[in-house]
C-alpha cells in the first residue's frame, strides 16, 4: 500500500467520523441502519479523491448531506427503508464516477489556489532580494564578482516560464474558463511546472548569495535576511503546491 | 457535466454487431463516425453552457443546497433534466469557483449543510444568458416554427 493510499484511508476515516459526529445525517432520525450503505458510498468515493484534508471533507460532508436527504425523499414516498437507500445511491450516481467528477474540480482548485500563492509571492521575494542587494554592501561591482552574476539569467527565464503560465492559469480556472473546454488536468500541471521555475529562480538566488558571502568572507548586512527568509519560505509553498498539483494531475490522467 | 451515457459508437474497423450487415463503405463509416463524435462533443458543449445558466436559474428565488437545486432542475423541466444528484455538486463548485455563487455552511437538523445563492456577479451572468437565450430561441423559432426561411413568393 502505498504512502499516498495510507494517507487517503486515514483521510477517509476522518471524513466519516466528521460527517457522523459533528453533522451526524438523517439515518439516525430514522433508522441506525441507514448508516450502511451512505458510510460504504461516502468511503468508496473519498478513498480515490486526492486533495488536502479539508477540501476532501467537505466535499464528502456536503455529498453524505445530499444522500440523505435523498434518502429521506424516498422516504417520504413512501418506501421502505433499505429501497430508499439504494435508490437513492443508484439516484446519485456510482460512487467511482462522482469521485471522478468532483476530483476534476478539486484538481483545478487546487491548482488555482496555488497559482495565486505563487503569483503572490514573486513580487515578495523580487522586492525582498533587490532590496537587500541595493541596500547590503554585497554589491558585485564593489568585490569584481562579477562570475556570479551569470546565474542570473537562469532567474530570469524562470520568471519567464512562470509568469505566462501562472497567469494563463488563474485566466483559465477563473471566470473566463467557463467557456473554455480545457482538460481538468492542464491547470494543475501547469502548476507544477511554474514551481520548478519557482524554486529554480530561488535555489539560484540562495546559491550566488551563499556563494558570495563565502568567497569575499564579507559579512551579510540585514537586508539580505529578509531576502534569504522569503526566499526560503517561496521554496516551501512552490514545493508543496508542486506535490499537490502533481498528485491531481496524475489522478485525472 | 453528467456522461452521455446512452450513445455507443462504433469506432472505424470495428466489426459490425451480429445481424446488422456488413460495413461496405468504411471511408464513408470512419466520416460518419468522426461527424457524429464531433456533434456529440458540440452537444455536450451546448448542454454544458446551458447547464450552467440553469443551474444559476434555480437560485434565483433564493439559497439552496445541492440537493434542492437538483430537485428544482427536475421539476422546473417537468422532468427533463433529471441529472444523476452527485454530478450536480462539481458543477456547482465550478460555479463557485467562477465566482458566480456563493457558498455557505449552515446546521440542519443536526448536519452541516452547505447551501449556494447567487453572487452579484452571478446576477448578472444570468441576465446576460437570458438575453442571448431570447435572442437565439427568437431566431430559431422564426425559421423553424414561423417560416422565416422559406417565404411564399410573392406575384
Amino acid at each position: 500500500m502505498s504512502g499516498t493510499q495510507r494517507m487517503n484511508d486515514r483521510g477517509t476515516e476522518r471524513n466519516l467520523r466528521v460527517f457522523r459526529g459533528r453533522a451526524g445525517h438523517r439515518a439516525h432520525s430514522t433508522s441506525a441502519t441507514a448508516a450502511g450503505p451512505v458510510d460504504r458510498y461516502l468511503t468508496e468515493m473519498a478513498e480515490v479523491l486526492v486533495a488536502p484534508a479539508p477540501e476532501r471533507m467537505a466535499v464528502v460532508r456536503e455529498i453524505g448531506d445530499g444522500l440523505t436527504e435523498t434518502i429521506a425523499g424516498y422516504r417520504a414516498l413512501g418506501l421502505p427503508e433499505e429501497e430508499a437507500m439504494s435508490a437513492a445511491v443508484a439516484e446519485f450516481g456510482e460512487p467511482r464516477v462522482v469521485a471522478a467528477a468532483v476530483q476534476a474540480e478539486l484538481g483545478v482548485r487546487q491548482a488555482r489556489r496555488s497559482a495565486l500563492a505563487l503569483m503572490a509571492s514573486g513580487p515578495v521575494v523580487g522586492i525582498a532580494w533587490l532590496a537587500g542587494a541595493a541596500v547590503t554592501s554585497l554589491s558585485p561591482a564593489r568585490h569584481q564578482m562579477f562570475a556570479l552574476l551569470w546565474a542570473l539569467p537562469l532567474v530570469g527565464a524562470a520568471i519567464i516560464v512562470a509568469v505566462p503560465v501562472l497567469v494563463g492559469t488563474l485566466v483559465a480556472t477563473g471566470r473566463a474558463g467557463l467557456r473554455l473546454a480545457l482538460p481538468p488536468r492542464l491547470p494543475p500541471t501547469a502548476v507544477t511546472i511554474a514551481s520548478v521555475a519557482a524554486v529554480t529562480a530561488d535555489v539560484t538566488m540562495l546559491t550566488i548569495a551563499g556563494l558570495y558571502l563565502a568567497i569575499t568572507s564579507a559579512t551579510p548586512g540585514w537586508p539580505l535576511v529578509p531576502a534569504v527568509v522569503a526566499s526560503l519560505v517561496r521554496i516551501c509553498l512552490a514545493t508543496r503546491a508542486f506535490w499537490g498539483c502533481r498528485r491531481a494531475a496524475i489522478t485525472l490522467t | 457535466m453528467p456522461e452521455i451515457t446512452a450513445v455507443r459508437l462504433l469506432t472505424p474497423g470495428q466489426p459490425a454487431p451480429p445481424g446488422q450487415g456488413q460495413r461496405i463503405n468504411p471511408l464513408g463509416t470512419s466520416v460518419m463516425y468522426y461527424l457524429t463524435v464531433a456533434l456529440l462533443l458540440m452537444s455536450a458543449e451546448a448542454l454544458k453552457g446551458h447547464l450552467d445558466a440553469l443551474l444559476l436559474a434555480t437560485l434565483t428565488g433564493g439559497p439552496r443546497h445541492g440537493y434542492a437545486i437538483k430537485e428544482a432542475l427536475r421539476q422546473g423541466s417537468n422532468g427533463q433534466f433529471d441529472l444523476p444528484t452527485g454530478t450536480v455538486y462539481p458543477a456547482l463548485h465550478r460555479l463557485e469557483r467562477a465566482g458566480l455563487i456563493r457558498g455557505t455552511w449552515s446546521e440542519v437538523a443536526g448536519r452541516q449543510r452547505r447551501s449556494y445563492e447567487l453572487t452579484p456577479a452571478g446576477h448578472r451572468a444570468l441576465e446576460a444568458k437570458r438575453t442571448d437565450w431570447r435572442m437565439f430561441s427568437d431566431a430559431v423559432t422564426g425559421l423553424l416554427l414561423d417560416g422565416r426561411a422559406c417565404p411564399v413568393p410573392s406575384g
